[in-house]
């Protein structure tokens, strides 16, 4: 079943055979999962997004327009369930703020601890971009993680290019006003 | 380029978006502007910070079997709840118009494509908001079976129904079956409005029977499946998505499935026949007959003295609200009515294959709508006024 077609799968599906389902999850898991731990940032809580998303993704198949690119309408199914289930927890009391103290320790490779203050950074640098407002977040996380091109972009999220353009350097500016410690104090006005 | 510009294109330019006019001009500015070059260097900076970042994640392993066991069960496709959308009166004569040309039975032969979303969007094109009853009020009334075509339309006063009934009761109780019957009487007299609600709908399957049970909160129906009957229950207000309450051997328990009758066959002396119903309280009675190209008429409580109500009927339903106020009946094409005799007024309510039908209570109309060929179907609950 693997060398079908992703609309030959979805036909078997919803004619009622569920193993092709099992095939379409195995091709895109690694994508949809990707997603769901931009939007959040933390794995455990990735692996119960991407696994909702593909839960819903299952139930709203018949929406699906088979002459229609497949992988794009499960993305989009993929990240509205993300964003919804986002929307419904309470807010995090982790912070940014809670990052500072590591930020504002002096990088040095000989201090063992730095290794540590790595992943840390590195988890500061992911919720950043997990922290964005929506409207931004979304386009960063299409062009760096898909590499779509701005029309691209545009075309999944139905804006004009223009829209994308402008999302994606306001997000990245408040992205450089959070990172500034990373690539320097200059502020674009 | 000047520094304003150079500033708001800069990841532009680094995603390689610009024209090679406008990278060129871009570049040419860099050289010649030092803190231009300073933000560029930050930018870039921070671009490769963020594509270093976002890499893809591999999953855990298992995440495939993890959520194939996850599934709902069944082949069940479970849809979110309907939200209402209502219709100004004349954008519901055009959507309606729409939604009976293609019929139900050709929104269900695009499945393969997206059978859920078209059934639903199509029968939501039936919902509509009918006009506030004042006195004098001019409103425009629509034959749904013929509001295809232009100039079908014509305007009455709410009180012409009443009229018109009254003034055919005497050629009614003549038994005569060519009487001119009223036409105009569909659905613009009521007041508020109505709308419907798809509750589950399953694929290759046939949803039976649906019914809202004791607590009048939910909906329980049977599905067959692989030699199974199950037993489904969804929360009447459409917030839930489809619950499997039991599973038993459909072999054994083939007899919880009984066809639903709705009304009795019915000929008597006044040359008229027809699906009889009487109301619960022995009030009035109603008779839904193909005489005439489908037919209405009221009757007394053992169907004497019947009157002309109505230019539609003849279908295999008629079937009295539990306050006796109002009845459902069908055409023989697919139409389904809910017909209010005290108020003289009748409205049409939806196209399609209407196989089981049950009153929630007196305004909440519970049906299941079939596809003929391929036994898709949808439990609805529609909304009267």
């Amino acid at each position: 079943m693997n060398h079908l077609l992703d609309e030959e799968l979805i036909k078997l599906v919803l004619s009622g055979e569920n193993e092709a389902f099992a095939v379409l999850v195995q091709r895109y898991e690694k994508q949809v999962f990707s997603l769901a731990y931009r939007l959040c940032a933390n794995y455990d809580e990735a692996a119960d997004l991407a696994q909702e998303a593909f839960i819903q993704v299952y139930s709203v198949l018949v929406k699906y327009e088979i002459d229609r690119p497949f992988f794009p309408w499960l993305y989009r199914v993929a990240y509205n369930t993300c964003i919804n289930v986002l929307r419904k927890k309470p807010p995090n009391i982790t912070n940014l703020e809670d990052f500072t103290a590591v930020l504002s320790q002096p990088e040095d490779d000989t201090i063992p601890e730095v290794s540590y203050d790595r992943q840390e950074t590195k988890a500061f640098i992911e919720k950043s971009i997990a922290d964005l407002p929506e409207k931004y977040k979304e386009p960063v996380i299409l062009r760096y993680l898909e590499n779509l091109s701005y029309q691209q972009i545009a075309d999944r999220m139905d804006v004009p290019v223009s829209t994308i353009e402008t999302r994606l350097y306001r997000g990245r500016l408040l992205l450089q006003e959070k990172l500034g410690k990373y690539t320097g104090k200059r502020k674009i006005k | 380029m000047n520094c304003k510009t150079v500033s708001e294109r800069i990841y532009s330019f680094i995603d390689g978006q610009l024209t090679e006019e406008e990278a060129q001009a871009f570049l040419a500015h860099i050289e010649e502007c030092p803190s231009c070059a300073a933000l560029f260097a930050d930018a870039q900076i921070l671009d490769g910070l963020i594509a270093e970042t976002i890499v893809p994640v591999e999953p855990p392993v298992g995440f495939a079997d993890a959520v194939m066991a996850c599934l709902p069960q069944a082949k069940i496709v479970p849809f979110p709840s309907q939200k209402s959308k209502f219709f100004k009166w004349g954008a519901f004569v055009a959507a309606a118009a729409i939604a009976l040309s293609f019929g139900l039975t050709n929104i269900f032969s695009n499945n393969a494509a997206q059978p859920g979303i078209n059934l639903a969007e199509n029968l939501s094109n039936n919902e509509q908001i009918v006009n506030e009853r004042e006195p004098g009020l001019e409103i425009t009334v629509t034959d749904p079976a013929t509001e295809n075509n232009e100039g079908n339309t014509e305007s009455q006063t709410p009180d012409v129904v009443a009229q018109n009934s009254a003034s055919n009761k005497e050629d009614n109780q003549t038994g005569s079956s060519s009487i001119g019957l009223p036409k105009a009487a569909s659905g613009t007299q009521g007041v508020g409005n109505f709308n419907q609600r798809l509750l589950a709908a399953h694929q290759g399957v046939d949803t039976l029977n649906p019914e809202v049970n004791s607590t009048g909160k939910y909906v329980t129906y049977y599905v067959k499946l692989d030699g199974k009957l199950q037993l489904w229950q969804v929360a009447l207000s459409g917030d839930t998505e489809p619950v499997l309450l039991s599973e038993e051997d459909l072999a054994e328990n083939e007899g919880l499935i009984q066809a639903h009758k709705y009304g009795e066959w019915k000929a008597d002396n006044y040359d008229n026949c027809g699906l009889f119903a009487a109301a619960s309280d022995g009030s009035r009675g109603a008779i839904s007959s193909p005489m005439d190209g489908g037919s209405l008429w009221l009757t007394d409580a053992n169907g004497a003295n019947a009157q002309a109500f109505y230019a539609k009927g003849g279908g295999n339903i008629i079937l009295w609200a539990p306050n006796n106020g109002s009845f459902v009946f069908n055409d023989n094409q697919n139409n389904l009515y809910v017909a209010y005799p005290e108020e003289g007024i009748v409205l049409y309510v939806l196209s399609g294959n209407v196989k089981n039908l049950s009153w929630a209570d007196s305004k909440n109309l519970v049906l299941e709508i079939v596809e003929p060929s391929a036994s898709n179907s949808a439990v609805y609950v529609v909304t009267l006024p």
